[in-house]
C-alpha cells in the first residue's frame, strides 16, 4: 500500500513547531513563538511568511505601546492541513 | 536542511503541545487568591456574628473588591509573561463566567423565593464543587477534580445533617469548601508548576 506523502510545508522542524503551538492557542505573539521554539528572529519570520503564503496562518501586525506587535493565528486551511499531516504521519508510524 | 523522520515529527508536536499545556496550568494563582479571600472572609464574618455585630455581611463587599482586584493584577502580570490565550484558558473563563451568573441567580432567586442564607450557602457549596470539578477536568488535574467532588459531597452532608438551618455553621462549611476546592489543589498545582 502506498503511503500519502507528508506535506513538505509542515514536514520541517520549525514550521511544524509553530503549527503545533498555534493548535492550542487562539493566537500567539511573535515573541511567544520565538521563546518556545528557540529559533532566531530571522528564521522564525521566514518560516511564518512561508506558512502565511500557504494560507496556513494569518498574521496581524499592530502597534502596542509604540512598538510593532505581530500576532499569528492558525487558519481553517492550516488546521485542515495539520489534521491531514497527522493522519499521514499516523499511517507512516502504524502502517496497515 | 535536515529532513525530519516521522518519529522526530511526532517528538516536535509532543514537545510543543506540552509547552502550551504548561502555560495553561499557571492558573493556580486564581484558586489561591479566591481560596484565601473567601476563607478569611468567612472567618471574619463568623467572629463578627459571635460578637453580635449587626453589619457582619459587610465583609463581603471588601472581600469582593480584594478578590477581583487581586485577580485582575494577577491576570495582567501573567499577560506580561505569557502573551497567548490558549483554548483551555478560554474554556476556563467560560466555565467561571457561567459560575458567576449561576451564583448571581442563586443569591437573587434564593432571596426572592424566601430561602435563608444557610440554604443558599448549600447551593453555593454545590456550585463551587461542580464548577471546580469541571475546571479540574479541563486542566486534566486530578487534585482539583477531587477537591470539587469533596465540596459537592460537603453540600449534601450539610443538608443531611441539617446544618443549613444554622447560618454560622454554614459559614464554616464555606471555608471548608475553599480548603478542599481551592487551597489544597491550588498549592499542589503551584508546586507542580514550579
Amino acid at each position: 500500500m502506498s503511503l500519502a506523502p507528508l506535506d513538505p510545508l509542515l514536514h520541517a522542524q520549525l514550521r511544524l513547531a509553530i503549527m503545533s503551538l498555534l493548535l492550542t492557542v487562539e493566537s500567539a505573539d511573535f515573541n511567544y513563538l520565538l521563546e518556545e521554539t528557540n529559533a532566531s528572529k530571522g528564521n522564525l519570520s521566514v518560516q511564518i511568511k512561508k506558512l502565511k503564503e500557504a494560507k496556513y496562518v494569518a498574521v496581524t501586525k499592530t502597534f502596542k505601546d509604540n512598538y510593532p506587535h505581530t500576532e499569528v493565528a492558525m487558519t481553517e486551511t492550516g488546521r485542515a492541513a495539520f489534521q491531514k499531516y497527522i493522519d499521514a504521519l499516523s499511517d507512516y508510524l502504524n502502517p496497515k | 536542511m535536515h529532513t525530519l523522520s516521522e518519529q522526530e515529527s511526532l517528538a516536535v508536536i509532543r514537545e510543543m503541545l506540552h509547552k502550551s499545556r504548561k502555560n495553561t496550568k499557571d492558573s493556580a494563582i486564581y484558586y489561591l487568591i479566591w481560596g484565601w479571600v473567601i476563607l478569611i472572609s468567612v472567618i471574619i464574618e463568623y467572629i463578627l456574628i459571635q460578637i453580635d455585630y449587626e453589619w457582619h455581611f459587610a465583609i463581603w463587599i471588601l472581600s469582593s473588591i480584594v478578590g477581583v482586584g487581586a485577580s485582575i493584577r494577577a491576570g495582567r502580570q501573567q499577560k506580561k509573561i505569557n502573551q497567548t490565550t490558549t483554548h483551555f484558558d478560554k474554556a476556563m473563563v467560560s466555565v467561571w463566567s457561567g459560575f458567576g451568573m449561576l451564583m448571581a441567580i442563586l443569591i437573587m432567586g434564593g432571596l426572592t423565593m424566601g430561602l435563608s442564607w444557610g440554604e443558599i450557602y448549600v447551593g453555593m457549596i454545590a456550585l463551587v464543587g461542580s464548577t471546580t470539578f469541571v475546571s479540574g477536568k479541563i486542566l486534566e488535574f486530578a487534585p482539583i477534580q477531587y477537591g470539587g467532588l469533596a465540596s459537592f459531597a460537603l453540600s449534601f452532608l450539610t443538608l443531611f445533617l441539617g446544618w443549613h438551618q444554622h447560618f454560622p455553621t454554614m459559614l464554616l462549611c464555606i471555608g471548608l469548601a475553599m480548603i478542599f476546592s481551592n487551597l489544597i489543589p491550588g498549592y499542589i498545582l503551584k508546586r507542580k508548576i514550579s
